[in-house]
């Protein structure tokens, strides 16, 4: 059994290595208002950072301040910060107010199921995503440090000289 | 259900033949490798045993897209799990075709209508908590309307039952739908409805057959900055063919956000299966809300460990109550959070010291929550103030202050009759950037605890601190304290030293070794005992 779960392991991992990530990526959840978003209307201006949250999450809070400074910076270039709560139903009616209270100006959309979580491999937070113009993933980043933000802003400017 | 493979696999085995061909495939994979070795300890006092604790877990999700196709599934060996029962295969396998609005899926899946009073499916795994449903789901959403059929079976293992002998699998087949129309964008309403044929199992070894009926209805108000959501549903059961039950839930929440301020305002008024203190010694009994439900719990989710700890479990079955929560920015650099929540059961109760019964006072009100001890009152308020001291938001400090109280009145037992837990803790959080990428945090927990019968009262004192090095180290010691003579092993102290490291963005690794005390650990009002445990344990998520 174990040897038979290598090797589909080992195919998998073959498999996955052998693509490239060449289809764009779209979905479309709520926003704060209620209101169904998609994902290129974000991608059609320019690069997304995806920064899944939730508020029990004290990282995911850190990284979404420090984030909130660097999309300022490059929103004029058509950077969209893109905030996906992962809230369920015991936290979701709080998202707002706290989103309120912070003075966050970037769009905050609803995933309460998981559903674009765990399509886009989301296992544990905080769980960032940059998404190219094109809507392709450019980098995945699992977990955050203080001090992180400097190498997230190095991966933003980069695609942005790409484009 | 062979039916149901056939659907499965046909699609399955088209869609993989032509994705081998495909240049517009793209595929994710992803992976959770843990392993544990150790010791558990059960019992407290004098009376403990001590168990060899090993597991070994390892998860791969893989994803397949194409065009408008999804092809997933689980490649999954536990053997054994940390917690829940061993399995070696493939399992939550589903195909998806999504397209304008319209998304199919058959196989296995997880949904939410509303805020699950109805109908919420999920997975928890450290809970061993899963609800999964294999079936098909519908959807079709545009900007005037939002719907979703969904039907399918769930075989329900109760997370409480795992370790033991007689292991409970309740059986649901279920048929649901949702429609929620949006004629404005400041306006939105909808109904569900939930029919589901059950098997479960009762107290003396038979299988009760239940068809349970769920109606829900609800909507949703957005006008200037407040934003009103209300639901209610009701849920009529019937146990083979002849008695029948009749509870309901009601849930509302109401936003303020401002400019730098935000306030939320929850109701619940939970009342699924009021039954008096004899029936609710059977936490299985038929008529008690299903599995495939999940109501919000209405009351904090906290950040700091020692808070976690005695924590408040919602009887969706018989719970009335509210919370405030409020975020206030004073400035760009100090943050202030508030909240209040209290509940309750909805009635008090009499005991006819002839006849032995217990009779419900009735009461208007029992729409509010009340301290009276009679009707086990939960009760907790929860300040912090997060002070940060410079520009980049890296250096702050983070002080709390939360008092719990939580009653269990026992009208059974003239010697103890009321058993309250009182609670104060006191948490602090200071993180400081030394240079570059280097930094560094403490925190510090005291928790002043007075329990009856029990034991009269008792201090927990946490610290922990870690040291990170910005993208990929950080190292970290923790220490806990208690003076509580009722812990397992009559132990005192816990000491853990735990570290990661972050390979490239996308893989990471954990190792820790130690001691942990376990505890009681909730996700969704659900809850299971963790054991205390002492050993070693490395976990590696990656993201291929």
């Amino acid at each position: 059994m174990v040897y038979k779960y290598m090797l589909i392991w080992y195919l998998l991992i073959s498999f996955q290595f052998s693509q490239a990530q060449n289809t764009s990526l779209n979905f479309s959840l709520e926003d704060l208002n209620g209101k169904n978003r998609m994902l290129s209307e974000f991608t059609d201006k320019g690069p997304v950072y995806i920064n899944f949250w939730a508020l029990w999450c004290q990282p995911c809070r850190a990284e979404l301040k420090t984030m909130q400074a660097i999309s300022e910076k490059y929103s004029e270039k058509g950077f969209t910060l893109l905030a996906i709560s992962i809230d369920t139903p015991r936290s979701l009616a709080k998202v707002k107010s706290f989103f309120s209270s912070q003075n966050f100006t970037m769009p905050c959309l609803l995933d309460p199921n998981s559903k674009v979580f765990e399509k886009l491999n989301g296992q544990s937070l905080p769980y960032s995503i940059l998404i190219d113009k094109s809507g392709k993933i450019a980098k995945t980043r699992t977990g955050y440090l203080p001090g992180d933000e400097k190498f997230i802003e190095q991966d933003i400017v980069k695609i942005l000289q790409n484009e | 259900m062979k039916i149901l493979k056939l659907v499965l696999i046909i699609p399955a085995i088209l869609v993989t033949n032509y994705l081998s061909f495909a240049q517009s495939l793209s595929s994710s994979i992803s992976n959770n490798f843990q392993f544990g070795t150790g010791f558990e300890n059960f019992g407290e006092g004098g009376f403990v045993s001590k168990i060899k604790k090993e597991y070994f877990e390892n998860y791969t999700d893989a994803r397949f897209f194409l065009s408008n196709f999804t092809l997933g599934f689980r490649l999954e060996v536990s053997n054994p799990p940390e917690y829940g029962l061993p399995y070696k295969g493939i399992r939550k396998k589903y195909i998806e075709f999504e397209k304008e609005g319209l998304s199919i899926r058959a196989g296995d899946l997880y949904t939410l209508f509303s805020r699950g009073l109805s109908l919420n499916l999920f997975e928890e795994r450290p809970l061993g908590y899963d609800s999964n449903l294999e079936g098909i789901k519908i959807g079709y959403s545009n900007s005037f309307l939002k719907s979703e059929l969904v039907g399918g079976d769930i075989d329900f293992l109760v997370p409480s039952t795992i370790l033991t002998e007689d292991k409970r699998i309740e059986k649901y087949k279920i048929r649901a739908a949702s429609l929620r129309l949006i004629p404005a964008d400041f306006f939105s309403f909808g109904g569900n409805f939930v029919w589901s044929e059950n098997k479960l199992p009762n107290i003396v070894t038979t299988t009760d057959t239940t068809i349970v009926k769920i109606p829900e209805y609800f909507f949703r108000l957005s006008l200037f900055d407040f934003d009103l959501y209300a639901s209610y549903a009701t849920k009529f059961t019937s146990i083979s063919g002849k008695d029948s039950s009749r509870g309901s839930a009601f849930y509302s929440s109401l936003t303020h956000s401002g400019d730098g301020f935000g306030i939320t305002f929850e109701y619940k008024d939970y009342r699924f299966d009021i039954v008096d203190q004899f029936l609710r010694s059977d936490p299985f009994r038929s008529t008690a809300m299903l599995s495939f439900q999940n109501p919000p719990i209405v009351h904090k989710e906290h950040l700091f460990s020692l808070l976690k700890r005695y924590p408040h479990i919602t009887d969706f079955n018989d719970e009335v109550g509210f919370q405030i929560d409020a975020f206030l920015s004073l400035n760009s650099q100090t943050t202030l959070n508030g909240n209040i929540a209290i509940s309750s059961r909805h009635y008090e109760y009499d005991l006819d010291p002839m006849t032995f019964k217990l009779s419900k006072i009735e009461s208007w009100s029992s729409l509010f929550p009340s301290l009276s001890e009679k009707r086990d009152p939960f009760w907790e308020i929860y300040f912090d103030v997060e002070y940060i001291l410079d520009d980049n938001f890296e250096n702050y400090i983070r002080l709390a202050f939360n008092r719990r109280s939580a009653t269990v009145y026992d009208i059974l037992n003239p010697l103890s009759k009321i058993q309250p837990t009182r609670l104060t803790t006191i948490p602090m959080e200071i993180q400081h950037v030394l240079s570059g990428s280097w930094s560094l945090k403490f925190i510090s927990e005291s928790q002043w605890v007075k329990r009856f019968p029990i034991s009269e009262r008792y201090f927990n004192q946490l610290f922990a601190i870690a040291v990170s090095k910005s993208p990929s180290i950080s190292l970290g010691i923790k220490w806990e304290f208690t003076s509580s003579d009722f812990e397992p092993e009559s132990k005192k102290n816990w000491i853990i030293v735990e570290g990661s490291y972050r390979f490239g963005t996308n893989h990471l690794l954990i190792l820790a070794f130690g001691d942990e005390r376990g505890g009681v650990v909730c996700s969704n009002g659900i809850c299971r005992q963790v054991y205390p445990f002492s050993g070693f344990r490395m976990t590696l998520t990656s993201n291929i």
